[in-house]
């Protein structure tokens, strides 16, 4: 497996800060999509967290795996051995998990595997209609015919982790992704799982996108969801925002919203503030030592 | 394969390495990506053609120019001048990793405009192909930008600041990379030139003709393949036409 470890400078670290596990979304490699997960990489590395962008076997620069493990165990097995090479080079001891899409549904599997993990940080996550979002979806546009339309287009969920139509003729047999067909759990699943991570006191951020047509307003999630998160989450709501955050501003926003959620829920001690600089290297397991000159 | 930082210490590029499988054919090939929407689109490709070029013992390096992918700085420290220099760096990392005087270049639409444009003129680059290229930039990013917010100064970004698939544009960067034309770019006598399209090309197929009166070996091909490189979605679909990345391994083959 690749990825690239993104460190505070030297003398910078939070060495309490739980280190943050940055999953694909998809296919996609580990910059994330639009070089989302470089700009949130360092942004948390200039606040003092340490952070790991790697992909998963089969992604990106990741060789595929030889075993036949689906990508749902695969994903978590991996994500956990990522945790554990974290926890070699960084010392970290607790992790916050961040994805996108697929990559969010994998940071909930995996938080829900390892105790580790005392942060969840999700973009475009499992969320469920309430009520009120049929009445928001549906009410005013009841005699539209435009709305119907419409109305079907928000019972299609989108696709991730898979090459789409006649692309995937060109998918080698020397370099084939895994594939995940991303559906929604049942609703009491999810919740049964949160409850669960609530009761062993996650941190949880949720970012939904206006792709996301499972989300009308913001405080759906917390409406749907029948957990006691307490205190512990935060939610943003961007229906302005494309999925995969195409634009610019909308990059920045989220980029800031993480950061801020972190440097919020784990402060940093009183000595430990930093000026914000940061390094990256690229770190490879199962393979050769990286070939760094500089 | 061997992931690494390379050039400036104080703006690394990253790179990946990727030595010959079986018996080293002592040749060396650079990959040049395109830019925006279309570096996202391409990157399974590059390592399709990647592995596609090692079993032929070729080594290869792909690389990420400065305030792209991996590499250090953002969209706002992007300029021509510095992805051109970028290149030959790139160059002279993958002549010492493979051990090889002269290397060849693929460059994939906007990739190819700047793999040629950085190597005309360079006796090290025996070989270009140019893969779908971008014969006019300026004509390019007028249809690729696709968002042009009115308040990225509050984000920090310069006026005039725009989208191209999801990547910041910034005007000075804009009005470099507009200047670029194939057809003003002449390869040296003794070059190798492969011009690949996926789809029948009249303007690239005119450079042939143009560039054929130098003593640089200009070759057109089309291989017809699926897809369209400026026709991503918003879920971040990746396009790997077998076809024609069949097509570049031929002409690399071919150019031993």
């Amino acid at each position: 497996m690749v990825g690239i470890l993104t460190q505070p400078a030297a003398g910078e670290v939070r060495p309490d800060a739980p280190a943050v596990l940055i999953l694909n979304s998809g296919i996609i490699h580990h910059i994330g999509a639009n070089r989302l997960y470089v700009e949130i990489a360092r942004a948390l590395a200039e606040r003092g967290f340490s952070s790991l962008r790697f992909d998963f076997s089969g992604v990106g620069d990741s060789e595929p795996r030889r075993d036949a493990l689906p990508f749902e165990e695969s994903a978590v097995v991996e994500a956990r051995e990522a945790m554990d090479y974290m926890a070699d080079v960084t010392g970290a001891r607790t992790f916050v998990l961040l994805g996108l899409c697929s990559g969010a549904d994998m940071a909930y599997y995996t938080a829900l595997e390892d105790e580790r993990v005392v942060g969840l940080a999700q973009l475009d996550a499992f969320v469920y209609r309430t009520r009120r979002w049929y009445v928001k979806c549906y009410g005013p546009k009841l005699l539209d015919l435009g709305a119907w339309v419409n109305a079907v287009r928000c019972r299609v969920q989108p696709l991730l982790g898979k090459v789409t139509g006649a692309e995937e003729d060109g998918v080698s047999e020397v370099f084939v992704a895994p594939e995940y067909r991303r559906v929604f759990p049942p609703k009491e699943t999810i919740e049964t799982g949160m409850r669960r991570l609530a009761d062993r006191g996650m941190e949880f951020f949720f970012t939904f996108t206006g792709d996301e047509q499972n989300i009308l307003y913001r405080d759906q999630y917390e409406e749907a969801m029948d957990v006691e998160f307490g205190d512990r989450i935060e939610v943003r709501y961007m229906p302005e925002s494309d999925h995969t955050f195409t634009g610019l501003v909308h990059q920045r926003s989220v980029v800031r919203d993480i950061t801020a959620w972190c440097d919020g829920r784990w402060p940093a001690q009183p000595a430990g503030r930093n000026s914000g600089s940061f390094s990256s290297n690229p770190h490879m397991k199962g393979g050769s030592a990286p070939h760094a000159r500089t | 394969m061997n992931p690494f930082y390379f050039g400036d210490p104080e703006r690394p590029l990253y790179g990946v390495y990727h030595p010959p499988r079986g018996t080293d054919a002592g040749r060396a090939v650079l990959l040049c990506y395109p830019i925006g929407a279309e570096y996202m689109r391409s990157h399974r490709a590059f390592r399709q053609l990647t592995s596609s070029l090692t079993r032929k013992g070729m080594h290869v390096l792909r690389f990420d120019y400065l305030g792209t992918g991996d590499s250090a700085g953002n969209g706002l420290d992007a300029s021509l001048d510095e992805w051109l220099h970028d290149i030959t760096l790139a160059i002279e990392e993958l002549k010492d990793s493979a051990g090889v005087e002269s290397v060849a270049v693929v460059g994939l639409r906007v990739g190819g405009t700047l793999a040629l444009s950085a190597t005309a003129a360079r006796a090290d680059v025996s070989h270009v192909v140019l893969w779908d290229p971008v014969t006019d930039v300026g004509e390019f990013l007028e249809g690729a930008i696709d968002s042009r917010p009115d308040d990225v100064q509050d984000w920090g970004l310069p006026a005039g600041t725009v989208g191209l698939g999801g990547f910041p544009l910034t005007p000075d960067l804009r009005i470099a990379l507009s200047a670029l034309q194939l057809a003003d770019m002449r390869p040296d006598s003794g070059k190798r030139v492969d011009l690949i399209v996926s789809t029948d090309a009249p303007d690239v197929a005119r450079l042939q003709a143009a560039w054929s009166t130098g003593q640089a070996d200009v070759r057109y091909r089309c291989v017809p393949s699926e897809g369209d490189w400026s026709k991503g979605d918003r879920f971040g679909s990746a396009l790997i036409p077998q076809a024609i990345i069949g097509g570049v391994v031929e002409a690399l083959v071919d150019g031993n």
